[in-house]
């Protein structure tokens, strides 16, 4: 028993040392080596995995098995088309998760025009590999959005969008990150001078994103 | 961490509202002609407006053409227009019927042997639609056989071939505002790429286009990256000049003449030209507009475009 908690409180200093978080109920027993007392109750389990293991019982955070529910990531990739763009997501089980993301155009690639729209999309990811939010995933989403350009004439651009992609998400300490890939179906409407078309079209729909697990 | 995100946002939100740029008729600047003072056309000389240090000299590209005419040889420089003259085309004139949509932002292609470049486009103003004094001129877009038929019935050319979409002498002023117009349609096709929101047709109408003529270009620009995409999407194809490097006195220049160009311009040509004429009517070179692409004079149409409100 004692050389059993000498070689556990070994274990647990070079855990620390290498800057790996551990329960805090593992700190090294202020009473190892001594004889334990008659009345000295057992001590208590180690605290489990914030979620219940379904079939990883660690409590490790990394990548493939973290412990977080919830990503908010900053979608990098379309920074380029002007666009802040935020995304919740939260896992509901190991398997599955939630999302939400709304975005708001700063500005646009012509940089000539004042230009305010905003978007959202909501949408549900299936994990492949690992469990959510981290791991290989399949999502599908649907959102809308509008948009007012005014420059030299008004331009108002409004619609609704759907589209499924492939993607992974890491988490290595707290930092996340995704990346993705796949197509997505728009269809709207755009207003110019007092004329007005429908214009729909399919598009690759490409994702790259950075934020912080929770 | 999200009211830290929403603070973001709000920032964003105030600092857009504050950043409105001039429109682009505003930031117009007249294009200088100072480099080709000293220089004279022949009858080799290409036409355009070639940017410097590009693989075509100004002695070899300028906005001037020679012509024969009545036995002599003549030349015709491209004239230099003012914001006042950009402006006076968007807002004393107004075109009486606005040019149709495209529906669903299709359009097929023309029938191979229907000419396209066949006679002239011409504003007709219409008195009987007029709303007294100080108000737009409204005009209708009518094909003639010839200029002279045009000009006896009380019309101005515009430009040649048939009218179309990108007509209106609003779209004229946006042509002249932007005399490199293929690079921000360009950009707007790969704002189209990125984004998701068909922002590529509002893009380009962003430019001041009305929406048919934006459709028009936007059908072209994508036409041209579906047919063009693995010769324009090559490294550094972007920033490669249009014109490329050119002999200006060969025998004798071919009309169209694609060993002008760079290959994805070529491509371009190939597959989107017959398109984008057909829809859009009016090119800066059926108009007599400098572009940085020099093009041979044989191409380019002999048009100043001057259009005073009769009685005004």
């Amino acid at each position: 028993m004692i050389e059993a908690r000498k070689l556990r409180a070994g274990a647990v200093v070079a855990l620390v040392t290498l800057g790996v978080a551990v329960p805090a109920s593992a700190d090294p027993d202020p009473v190892a080596g001594k004889e334990k007392p008659a009345n000295c109750e057992e001590p208590p389990p180690e605290p489990a995995c914030k979620r219940e293991c379904t079939y990883r019982c660690t409590c490790r955070r990394g990548i493939f098995a973290t412990d977080y529910k919830n990503v908010l990531l900053i979608i990098a990739g379309s920074t380029f088309a002007g666009r802040i763009e935020l995304e919740y997501e939260r896992a509901l089980h190991d398997r599955i998760s939630v999302l939400g993301g709304f975005y708001a155009v700063a500005f646009d690639s012509l940089g000539n025009d004042t230009l305010v729209g905003f978007g959202g999309l909501a949408g549900a990811r299936v994990n492949l590999v690992g469990r959510a939010p981290e791991g290989i995933w399949f999502a599908w989403q649907v959102g809308g959005f509008r948009r007012n350009s005014r420059g030299s004439q008004d331009v108002v651009l409004r619609g609704m969008q759907t589209g499924g992609m492939f993607g992974w998400t890491g988490v290595w300490k707290r930092f996340a990150f995704t990346l993705g890939a796949g197509f997505a179906y728009t269809s709207g409407r755009i207003e110019v001078l007092e004329q007005s078309v429908r214009d729909r079209e399919w598009n690759p729909w490409l994702r790259l994103g950075l934020g912080v697990a929770f | 961490m999200p009211r830290c995100s929403t603070t973001v946002l709000v920032l964003v939100f105030a600092a857009c509202g504050g950043c409105k740029t001039e429109s682009p008729l505003e930031e117009y600047e007249r294009p200088s002609y100072q480099r080709f003072e000293e220089l004279e056309a022949g009858r080799h000389t290409l036409f355009g407006l070639p940017p410097e240090n590009g693989p075509i000299t100004e002695a070899c590209c300028m906005p001037t053409c020679t012509y024969f005419e009545d036995g002599q040889l003549r030349t015709w420089t491209a004239p230099q227009y003012t914001v006042e003259d950009l402006q006076a085309l968007r807002d004393d004139w107004e075109l009486a019927e606005p040019w149709p949509v495209f529906e669903e932002n299709e359009l097929a292609p023309p029938p191979a042997d229907v000419p396209i470049e066949q006679g002239v486009c011409a504003v007709l103003p219409r008195f009987d639609l007029k709303n007294g004094e100080g108000s737009p001129m409204p005009y209708d877009l009518v094909d003639y056989e010839t200029r002279n038929e045009a000009e006896q019935e009380g019309a101005m050319v515009t430009h040649s071939g048939k009218c179309g979409a990108c007509s209106s002498l609003r779209n004229l002023a946006v042509y002249i505002a932007n005399p490199n117009l293929t690079e921000p349609v360009r950009r707007c096709g790969i704002t189209g790429l990125i984004d998701r929101d068909l922002s590529r047709l509002a893009c380009i109408a962003s430019l001041g286009f009305d929406l048919p003529c934006a459709q028009a270009w936007d059908i072209n620009t994508r036409n041209t990256q579906k047919e063009c995409l693995r010769v324009c999407g090559e490294p550094g194809a972007r920033k490669r000049p249009g014109n490329k490097p050119y002999d200006c006195n060969p025998e004798g220049f071919v009309p169209d003449d694609i060993n002008l160009v760079n290959s994805c311009l070529a491509c371009d040509e190939e597959y989107s030209l017959r398109l984008f004429r057909d829809a859009a009517g009016r090119s800066r070179r059926n108009s007599g507009l400098p572009s940085p692409i020099c093009r041979t004079c044989i191409d380019v149409r002999r048009i100043e475009h001057r259009y005073p409100v009769p009685g005004r």
